[in-house]
């Protein structure tokens, strides 16, 4: 990470600091259940993008919302949504490899371990495509943006970057793939072939 | 473009591709977390607790067989030396320790007596717990010697004075003397 994101992590990090929830700072069985309530559909879908389908996807989210019920006390403060995100993405990491190279608190370097994509393109060729052209971590940006409806302070502290990063980010995949999808009645068509 | 620098139908396309089938399960959820809780404590003893164990034993050694000169009697665990007591701290305490009457040492003897025929016997049921020791002797009032199997009862039986133990040699692989300790015959006497 660069001087400039580590400024802009520190910052941000300040700003969640202040504007954490009470509930934030403990990681209860309560507080776990409405989180898994609120976020179980918008997990399954963002974390299918990484291990390429929905079952699997559903497998990795139940097996992480038990990680963290079972090492809750393992929570150290900050967004409780987003330390279950990390441990849904590595327990999906996991279905994919040996659990064993994938340990629970290990930094992920995003870019090389994973490559998320629509699991299915068909339904949007164009935005299939263009999507794919981001880098990977801009994508899973994008998809936990839009598909976990996280907000970027979340965003930021489950990939471990700074919010400002993470706003950047965002800003830099949708101009992307503004140049890339036709501006004229974009998504239109592919909208009627959605079930 | 919306004034965040969005792109309102890149949104919308991802949002639609999105499946909104609840198949949650809070009860799965809770079940592989209990396959995933470790054991009670109680079952699985702490470092601390390990460590507070090892300390009350060495306490009990130092002040039981520690510093005046140790002895074997009737039920009465056989202290090590000081060097059988580094031996007792390597490795995890329980691959070497026993339960043998709640006491765990590293090695243990304990030394009966009865009247049989007129005569007198010993048992002599030892077991060593301690990696270093690898041979015990007994040795006999008129200086004969006895070997002793490791882990195994031994009936020792004498007829006489001259041939009742009165001392018990522990010795490591090199053939040195690891502990030598005086038996108390269960009459009280000391025949060292």
């Amino acid at each position: 990470m660069r001087d400039h994101d580590r400024r802009l992590a520190a910052s941000a990090s300040k700003d969640l600091e202040r504007h954490r929830p009470l509930w934030y700072m403990s990681a209860t069985v309560e507080a776990i259940e409405a989180v898994y309530r609120r976020r179980y559909v918008g997990y399954r879908n963002a974390l299918a993008t990484v291990t390429g389908s929905q079952d699997s996807a559903r497998d990795a989210v139940q097996e992480a919302f038990a990680r963290a019920l079972a090492h809750r006390r393992q929570f150290r403060g900050g967004s409780l949504e987003a330390w279950i995100w990390r441990i849904a993405l590595r327990a999906a990491l996991a279905s994919r490899r040996a659990p064993a190279e994938v340990p629970l608190e290990t930094q992920l370097n995003l870019d090389m371990l994973i490559s998320p994509a629509l699991i299915d393109p068909e339904r949007d060729p164009q935005l299939a495509q263009a999507i794919r052209s981001l880098p990977p971590r801009r994508r899973l940006i994008v998809f936990l943006r839009y598909f976990a409806d996280l907000d970027y302070a979340q965003i930021a502290s489950a990939t471990g970057v700074a919010a400002g990063t993470v706003a950047a980010a965002l800003a830099q995949a949708n101009a992307s793939l503004a140049q890339t999808l036709p501006r004229e009645g974009v998504g239109d068509e592919h909208r009627r072939q959605s079930p | 473009m919306n004034i965040d620098g969005n792109h309102p139908d890149l949104e919308e396309r991802l949002v639609a591709l999105a499946d909104l089938t609840d198949d949650s399960d809070w009860n799965d959820v809770r079940r592989r977390a209990n396959a995933l809780t470790p054991p009670p404590r109680a079952t699985r003893p702490t470092a601390a607790r390990r460590g507070w164990r090892r300390l009350a034993l060495a306490v009990i050694l130092a002040l039981g067989v520690g510093a005046a000169s140790p002895a074997v009697g009737l039920g009465d665990p056989i202290g090590a030396a000081a060097d059988g007591l580094s031996s007792l701290f390597r490795g995890e305490p329980e691959e070497h320790f026993s339960t043998h009457n709640g006491t765990r040492l590293p090695l243990y003897l304990q030394v009966g007596g009865r009247s049989e025929d007129g005569g007198s016997s010993e048992v002599i049921t030892g077991k060593v717990f301690s990696a270093k020791i690898t041979s015990l002797e007994l040795v006999l009032a008129d200086g004969s010697v006895v070997a002793l199997a490791l882990d195994a009862r031994r009936e020792f039986r004498y007829d006489n004075a001259a041939t009742q133990p009165t001392q018990l040699i522990a010795r490591d692989a090199d053939g040195d003397v690891v502990t030598r300790l005086p038996v108390i015959h269960p009459s009280g006497r000391d025949h060292d």
